[in-house]
């Protein structure tokens, strides 16, 4: 309308406007160098991170932890050491540890062409191994309880042995320290462990496995939801005269049934030792004195270990990213996944050139390259085209005057078959 | 006493239910309000003590006064505690606690607090067979054990009026009659006025002074009880009292050959 | 033998928590017929209250247990007044929708403003002594919990049978009209209900904190109580209190004899066969209210 009426008002007649050539040399010029600059940018790779979260729900505070941990150091990595040529982005679902909702999340992310994935338990990998494979993804996770999932091996890569070759680590050291003592009965091994997959994960294997190995297995002891006294289990394994009692569950968990054994007097009767979840700070807020002289199976460094650079590394970003250093266990475990993801990335971008960077190319890097680094806070990672596990090494801690410190490095484990 | 002036009732903002109700209860008096099933009697009394408010029903127009105060937008708790009680259409006793609980819970609006145990010892006076049944489940008891307690449960708060709907609903003729002499000698001794809705016209005119007549939300009659027992149209309709002793013809006897003389 | 003993006073305690959560859910469905899904919520939302006011409040533990119960009452209250009462008159099956909505709700808002923090714990207050008898032994704490509930439970049967505001609020569970005509406001009966009921929960979430801290995960508790509740009937207190005993020690019981025999925990599902049982045989539950019609 309006340039209608200005042609009316020059009388009818539409002026045509001489364009300069000088003009549209000068503007194509700061076109290109606009398109240049702005180029490694706009044309770098955009990497996809699908995390499923269960940051509601069970394992919540856990998850959380992990989430920020894994974020915490992409961030250090986008900024001090970015990947030339890449740009990562990390989606996180609310999965809330619910066997109902993994799938729909891995649908999303399909959607979203996600390049790899952080599972952050056992269900996660239980209900979503079999898609991995099929849609080709490559997903690290902590889920260890799920030996399936590794055998064949397939697109999950665990980021620590089997639950069973925890039970292993903590009853290698046992018996070690059975045998220094010049005892030589049999000692008696219990687990008192939460009714989940995860809680479950080291009876199939892992108490064969202790039976061969010298131990004699008592019948295990389960309970279920979030309980608030454990006394009839502990009472069982008192009167079976357990030795080693052995649980693969949560802080929460733990410091309730330490609790209740020192209300029953069994601290000084029996060791108890937790899965590589028992060991934080939590849980000397939770049980106070009972935690003194307990174990915990793990596989990274204590934060305690302030020489180990991994650990530095985990201070320096607590401080730079979340302004307080709180020492939760499990935040230094997202930080191990993010590790391997990274420096996966930087291999395959390496190797293929970043604009190759894809789902197909990161599964090659992690079943191709050399050890990667892990400044020491779990021993160095390689997987192969047959193996799925991480390492071998783990460690045990222990509870002294409130602190976790290390007891036993490098307890090489069986790597049971799964 | 108590005076409704052009009352409408409105349900849901869109069914009219009484349609300029206009009636006047003298003190110390009975006056009966008759009429057939959905003429919008209990409606009416429902009106008065504020309980349409709980049904999505509201005045529209016109006033009730009770004593000079207009009790419109009253909440119905508030009713009841001037003097105003009602005896429901059905009962409605509270059926899991004893007899004797209910009448507990009947003296909670009484206006100066005097004894219970006195106060619980009148009604057993005006009614023995509650004294027997005082530890029964109330939802277990007869009818007119019920229409008994329900009775008593309204007086144990001393009131002024008491708005009776239906007492006769569901008895024996001989209850009936009992249930209607105990509320002739209520009156009398305490001087409480009631206004009494009945489909019983007979039995409600015998103790009545004055009376009403409802039909489709609107009085059509009022009357003296004398009056109204001789009105034939009252005596057809209500009372089954028309040809007494002559023969009577079908055809006559259908009601579309007859209209009343009010309309 | 000493097992079996120590089952069942283990069994006795959890059973007495479940008791007494239920009395709350009793308490609001004697006085108002509407069955309270929101009942763990509010435990929950009464444990997070007390440890604000303890831990982050820093106030000394009998003045955060003071006002932690003042926000309890006012917490009651602003549910009645705003949730329960728009609806009255409406079909019962409103309100209790209602309850459950509230529980989603209660449940995000104490993860928005608490979040995070899982096993948030409180400052002692009851000391971890062990109280040993007939070769069983148990926690302070538990014992605690089992006298609370006795004593809820006995003050709840005296003031419903013989108070004043007892009667006033079975006449109003009875007859909403009815009570109105006998000049009992039933508004402010469902706001004491209300308030008693969110009391109630703030007792339990305060012992059950006290166990293991508070967590967001404190409202799970509800579902046994409701198998609990069922089991008693809905409107009788003494009958929640044996109802509670019963699945407690039967929960025990069968963690400790089933659990080897099965392989697998059975304890978490034993309400729940029992809840199917009771609907199947006995629906008003051992001491509930028959319905009463006439014909």
């Amino acid at each position: 309308m309006a340039f209608r009426l200005l042609t009316i008002k020059q009388g009818g007649r539409v002026m045509k406007r001489r364009i300069s050539s000088r003009l549209v040399l000068v503007l194509v010029a700061v076109g290109f160098f606009f398109l240049a600059v702005t180029a490694p940018v706009v044309l770098a790779k955009e990497v996809k991170l699908g995390v499923f979260g269960d940051v509601t729900g069970p394992i919540a505070f856990t998850g959380q932890q992990f989430y920020k941990g894994y974020t915490d150091y992409f961030k250090w990595v986008e900024k001090y050491n970015p990947i030339p040529g890449t740009t990562i982005k990390i989606l996180m679902e609310d999965t809330g540890y619910d066997p109902k909702r993994y799938l729909p999340v891995l649908k999303k992310f399909v959607e979203e062409d996600i390049s790899a994935g952080y599972i952050m338990g056992t269900m996660g990998t239980m209900t979503m191994e079999k898609e991995l494979r099929e849609l080709k993804i490559p997903c690290v996770s902590e889920g260890s309880g799920y030996p399936p999932a590794i055998n064949p091996p397939g697109y999950v890569f665990l980021l620590r042995p089997l639950y069973p070759d925890f039970l292993a680590t903590a009853g290698i050291y046992f018996m070690e320290q059975w045998k220094k003592a010049g005892k030589t009965e049999k000692p008696k091994l219990i687990e008192i462990t939460w009714d989940t997959p995860y809680g479950r994960g080291c009876i199939d294997q892992g108490e064969p496995w202790a039976k061969a190995y010298g131990y004699e297995v008592l019948p295990y002891q389960l309970f279920s939801g979030q309980p608030n006294d454990l006394s009839t289990q502990l009472l069982k394994a008192k009167n079976l005269k357990a030795d080693l009692v052995y649980s693969n569950h949560l802080e929460g968990h733990q410091a309730v049934l330490l609790k209740d054994a020192a209300r029953l007097d069994l601290l000084d009767k029996m060791q108890f030792c937790g899965g590589s979840e028992c060991r934080g700070a939590e849980i000397i807020k939770l049980a106070g004195k009972a935690t003194e002289g307990a174990w915990s199976v793990s596989h990274f460094a204590d934060w305690t270990e302030t020489q180990n650079k991994g650990i530095q590394l985990c201070m320096n970003l607590q401080k730079e990213f979340r302004g307080v250093l709180d020492y939760q266990t499990q935040y230094v475990m997202g930080v191990i996944p993010a590790i391997i993801t990274a420096e996966a990335i930087r291999y395959a971008a390496k190797t293929f050139g970043p604009e190759k960077v894809s789902k197909e190319t990161i599964y090659q890097a992690l079943t191709t390259m050399p050890e990667i680094d892990m400044l020491g806070i779990t021993a160095n990672v390689k997987f192969s085209p047959t193996e799925r596990r991480p390492y071998k090494h783990m460690n045990v801690s222990k509870c002294v005057n409130g602190q976790w410190v290390k007891e036993k490095y490098q307890i090489e484990v069986p790597w049971l078959k799964p | 006493m108590l005076r409704l002036t052009n009352v409408e009732v409105m349900f849901n903002k869109v069914i009219l239910v009484l349609r300029g109700v206009s009636l006047y209860v003298p003190p110390r008096s009975i006056v009966a309000i008759l009429g057939a099933n959905g003429a919008g009697k209990t409606t009416t009394l429902n009106a008065i003590t504020g309980l349409i408010k709980t049904e999505l029903g509201e005045i529209t127009e016109g006033i009730i006064e009770f004593e000079g105060q207009a009790l419109n937008t009253w909440a119905t708790e508030r009713i009841a505690q001037i003097g105003i009680a009602q005896v429901m259409e059905g009962r409605r006793l509270f059926s899991h606690l004893t007899i004797e609980d209910n009448l507990r819970v009947g003296a909670r609006a009484k206006r100066e607090k005097g004894s219970l145990k006195r106060d619980l010892d009148m009604i057993y006076g005006y009614f023995p067979t509650l004294r027997r049944m005082r530890s029964a489940t109330a939802g277990y008891c007869s009818g007119g054990e019920q229409q008994m307690a329900s009775i008593g449960r309204a007086l144990m708060s001393d009131p002024k009026i008491m708005l009776l709907d239906e007492p006769s609903m569901g008895l024996s003729p001989i209850l009936v009659q009992e249930i209607f002499r105990i509320i002739d000698t209520i009156h009398k001794d305490k001087g409480t006025s009631i206004l009494l809705v009945e489909q019983n016209a007979p039995s409600a005119l015998d103790v009545a002074d004055r009376g009403y007549v409802m039909e489709n939300g609107r009085i059509v009659l009022e009357g003296t009880r004398d009056e109204l027992k001789e009105n034939e149209d009252v005596k057809e309709f209500y009372m089954g009292l028309s040809n007494i002793g002559k023969k009577k013809s079908y055809r006559d006897v259908k009601h579309y050959r007859r209209r009343k003389r009010w309309l | 033998m000493q097992e079996l003993l120590q089952s069942i006073a283990s069994g006795i305690v959890v059973g007495s928590l479940y008791s007494l959560v239920g009395v709350g859910i009793v308490v609001i469905y004697k006085s108002t017929h509407v069955f309270n899904f929101a009942q763990g919520g509010l435990l929950m939302l009464g444990g997070y209250l007390a440890w604000c006011f303890m831990e982050q409040g820093g106030m000394p533990i009998w003045l955060g247990l003071i006002c932690g119960l003042g926000a309890a009452v006012a917490i009651g209250g602003l549910i009645e007044r705003f949730g329960m009462r728009r609806l009255v008159g409406q079909p019962i099956l409103s309100l209790i929708i209602v309850t459950l909505a509230l529980e989603a709700l209660i449940g995000g808002s104490v993860t928005l403003f608490w979040g995070d923090r899982e096993y948030n714990v409180f400052p002692e207050f009851i000391p971890p002594q062990p109280v040993k008898f007939l070769g069983v032994v148990l926690s302070l704490q538990h014992m605690i919990i089992f006298a609370s509930t006795i004593c809820v439970i006995i003050l709840f049967v005296l003031f419903f049978s013989y108070s004043k505001w007892g009667l006033d609020m079975r006449a109003v569970a009875e007859d909403h009209q009815a009570a109105m005509c006998m000049g009992i406001s039933t508004k402010i009966v469902f706001m004491m209900a209300w308030m008693i009921s969110t009391v109630l929960a703030y007792i339990g979430g305060v012992l059950l904190g006290s166990v293991n801290g508070v967590s967001t995960t404190l409202n799970h508790i509800a579902g046994n109580c409701f198998p609990v509740v069922l089991l008693g009937g809905l409107e009788s207190i003494p009958g929640v209190l044996i109802a509670g005993l019963i699945v407690g020690v039967l929960e025990y019981l069968s963690g400790q004899y089933l659990d080897p025999i099965v392989g697998a925990s059975t304890r978490e599902i034993v309400p729940y066969i029992i809840l199917i049982l009771v609907l199947i045989i006995r629906p008003h539950g051992l001491f509930g209210l028959k319905r009463i019609e006439r014909i």
